[in-house]
């Protein structure tokens, strides 16, 4: 290198020396916090007391819960996995077709985010509940939950 | 007498490199062979998380549901029925193929098939993309979109809402479609140019929030008469910000009404490069539902 | 146009040296895209691929950085400075494919050109969080494309060496470019400190041996010779050149080169008319000084490049007097022969 071309080589150098490690304090110092907030969530609807069969898959645990006199079912379902599915329904299936719905599948629920759901379902014939997780935009049958159970003795 | 080791000497257009100078060389070449591997497993591993957002690209999927066109373009299938005998549905918001939102490609099916489309039964035909169970449906015009229309007399549905009042919200405006699927990260400061692109190209601008615990909320944002308000918020796409505006709850999806930019403050680290009109430094996970009580430059 | 060109012999060790460029780099990217894919199943291959070019193009960039600095430290560098310019234009090429996919990705399907959209989508230009990084790739992309286009012998004349030399210098301003593209880009997003931290690592490297290598030149240009006599400027002693090697001393305005060679001493500029390489650091080989970077050849006697070759350095009178070397600093016109000075083998 010429003399001129050595001499701005080192000041450029020089330069850099300073503003590099500027420039990189000065971007990490910037860096943005995350923005959180308290999220809406659905209105809680409380667990009933029994639990009458627990499955547990690693995508999911499924209980079958009740009232005390068993009047109520619920089906309490913890989504442990990403949803990878355009929707995922939960249906009943099984339960007396009435004249308003005509069939015997009934829509207890959608699940979404991972965490905790409950959802009422329709009292039928003692012993056995079947459920079925559904994509209504694939018309894919995800899986299906099958509980069979002894009810506990009315007293 | 000269070490003939130290008078080697290395010509490139000579074919043989001096012993020296070879030696060296590989010795470069096998120290940084090593480095090369571990840079990239360490670069690699070091990334954040990719989203689990899907987009079925290829893949033209048919939904017939009830079109409306507010608060945004989007597609309501039913599901079936609850306990109590009502009607259950899924709403999947509709976007355009590209950087834009789905108006253009509605309007050229309303043009074309000489019909309404707001409040009609239609058989519509996209590409979806999806992520954390909620869907969203790219229509392009290219697709032939649109295989039937029918009027809604079989199963009336009405758009029924829920007022969730006035809230301040923090989070960061997305453009769905970019989020849902299309981009990985479709979020933060590396995809902000595309972000804004797709809102400026009429794309539905989202609000994304999350919590300390990693739950999400989206909602869209629109103008306080529900009118689009993507030209005037490009600067506070992709960074985080607090919106104040009125909640409602349409079904599986919240719509924030704000009154534009002004209903958006930026929130940064530091007051000293920040652009006029933004606020200084809000601890993060404030009170919710509550204006930020910062200070503003 | 005046300059001639012929196409550059390919020879064992440029051949030797691409197919080592060529195994690094898909070494790379096959480990980065292999790992990102194994780590992280939900990846998408378009942002593998943006990751992975931009990450392996900045490490070449790294590489390309540190070679002239090693040069100038250790000689025994020089192979890889020899065909740096390969390596120049690789790294481009995977920038390119970076930008180019980043700009196809960001910014096509747009409702404005995406060169426009490029400059017009985030205009935060007066905010440090906010600022379009992009922009500062794009700019930095194109002076690599400005760089890689003139990578050529055929530039190198067209545009004098010291034209090209400056030019090529921009690739400092690349550098500080790419950085500051980084660092308000991807930094302000991902949250792990690794990428932070091998940056850090990687500037404190490349600006430390930029400034040695240049403390040294500067140390060398620096030296005052303070005996002087009728026009002529004592350097050294004659013992302190070996043979078939030579001296600089920056006497003035630039260096000259004192060879001792065949009995005599001669000097020449010590400027090579190639890139301005350092003749000094050469050797005489077949009675031809050497230059160390590209082996441009010149006579010592006239400085004028043996035949067929035109390049042409200036010359200088020197002489011995009781042991030591003296020279005349005012420099004859380009390719003028002088008799050089016999050397007495009965030094003192």
């Amino acid at each position: 290198m010429v003399k001129p071309l050595r001499k701005w080589h080192i000041r450029f150098w020089a330069i850099l020396a300073v503003v590099i490690p500027a420039g990189m304090v000065a971007a990490v110092l910037a860096r943005p916090q995350t923005a959180s907030s308290i999220v809406l969530q659905p209105a809680p609807s409380i667990a009933l007391p029994l639990v009458l069969k627990t499955i547990s898959k690693s995508a999911y645990t499924a209980s079958l819960r009740a009232s005390v006199d068993t009047a109520k079912l619920q089906l309490q379902l913890v989504n442990k996995a990403v949803v990878t599915s355009p929707t995922l329904l939960v249906y009943q299936v099984g339960v007396p077709s009435t004249a308003a719905t005509g069939t015997d599948t009934l829509l207890v629920g959608r699940v979404e985010a991972t965490g905790t759901y409950q959802f009422a379902l329709a009292n039928v014939s003692a012993g056995a509940v079947r459920v079925e997780l559904y994509d209504i935009i694939h018309h894919t049958l995800i899986d299906t939950i099958s509980f069979t159970y002894q009810p506990p003795i009315k007293n | 007498m000269t070490d003939k080791k130290q008078d080697e000497f290395y010509i490139g257009w000579v074919g043989k490199t001096p012993p020296t100078f070879a030696a060296l060389t590989k010795r470069f070449v096998l120290v940084l062979l090593p480095v090369i591997i571990l840079l990239g497993v360490l670069l690699a591993v070091s990334q954040k998380k990719f989203g689990t957002g899907n987009f079925e690209f290829g893949t033209l999927t048919e939904v017939r549901g009830i079109y409306f066109d507010k608060p945004v373009p989007n597609l309501r299938v039913v599901t079936g029925f609850g306990l109590e005998g009502n009607n259950s549905f899924v709403t999947i918001p509709l976007i355009g193929y590209g950087k834009f939102g789905a108006d253009g490609a509605i309007s050229d099916i309303e043009k074309a098939k000489h019909a309404v489309l707001n409040g009609k039964w239609i058989t519509l035909k996209g590409t979806l993309l999806y992520n954390d169970g909620k869907a969203l449906m790219q229509v392009d015009i290219g697709d032939n979109p649109i295989t039937n229309i029918a009027d809604v007399t079989p199963h009336p549905m009405t758009v029924d809402s829920e007022q969730l009042g006035s809230i301040t919200v923090k989070g960061e405006i997305i453009d769905p479609k970019c989020y849902f699927g299309v981009m990985k990260p479709g979020e933060g400061k590396p995809h902000e140019d595309c972000a804004i692109r797709c809102i400026l190209g009429g794309m539905p601008p989202m609000l994304h929030v999350v919590d300390g615990s990693g739950r999400i909320n989206y909602y869209f944002i629109v103008g306080h008469d529900g009118g689009k308000i993507n030209n005037s918020i490009k600067n506070y796409i992709a960074g985080p910000v607090a919106i104040t505006g009125k909640a409602i709850q349409y079904g599986d999806w919240v719509v924030l009404y704000t009154d534009g930019p002004q209903s958006i403050t930026a929130i940064s680290k530091s007051a000293l490069w920040q652009p006029k009109g933004s606020i200084m430094a809000c601890a993060a996970g404030g009170t919710p539902l509550k204006t930020p009580t910062c200070s503003v430059r | 146009m005046g300059a001639h060109y012929t196409a550059v012999g390919w020879n064992r060790q440029k051949k030797i040296y691409d197919w080592v460029i060529f195994a690094f780099c898909v070494t790379y990217l096959a480990v980065f895209i292999t790992v990102t894919a194994f780590a992280n199943p939900d990846y998408t291959f378009e942002t593998a691929l943006i990751r992975s070019t931009s990450t392996l193009a900045f490490l070449l960039l790294h590489v390309i950085l540190s070679i002239g600095p090693l040069a100038r430290i250790n000689h025994k560098f020089l192979p890889l400075l020899y065909n740096r310019r390969h390596l120049g234009v690789t790294m481009f090429f995977v920038a390119l494919v970076h930008g180019g996919f980043s700009i196809l990705q960001f910014h096509a399907l747009g409702n404005t050109n995406p060169f426009l959209s490029l400059f017009l989508s985030n205009t935060q230009y007066n905010s440090l969080p906010g600022f379009p990084f992009q922009a500062l790739g794009f700019f930095a992309l194109l002076i690599l494309l400005l760089m890689a286009a003139t990578s050529h012998d055929f530039w190198l004349h067209n545009l004098s060496p010291k034209m090209w030399k400056t030019l090529h210098m921009l690739v400092y301003l690349a550098y500080l470019l790419i950085i500051m593209h980084v660092m308000l880009g991807v930094i302000q997003y991902e949250t792990s400190p690794v990428l932070v931290v091998l940056l850090a690592l990687g500037a404190i490297t490349i600006i430390s041996l930029h400034l040695i290598a240049g403390m040294k030149e500067v140390k060398n240009d620096q030296v005052v010779y303070p005996n002087r006599k009728e026009g002529f400027v004592q350097v050294c002693h004659i013992n302190d050149i070996e043979d078939s090697r030579a001296k600089m001393f920056c006497i003035g305005a630039e260096r000259i080169a004192v060879f001792k060679t065949a009995g005599k001493l001669f000097a020449v500029s010590n400027v090579c008319k190639h890139q301005n390489g350092p003749l000094g650091e050469g050797k005489v080989v077949d009675g031809c000084i050497t230059c160390p970077w590209h082996g441009y050849q010149y006579l010592p006697h006239n400085g004028q490049s043996p035949p067929p070759f035109k390049e042409q350095v200036s010359t200088y009178d020197v002489m011995v007097n009781e042991g030591y070397v003296w020279v005349n600093p005012i420099a004859y016109p380009e390719g003028t022969e002088r008799p050089g000075a016999l050397i007495n083998l009965q030094v003192p």
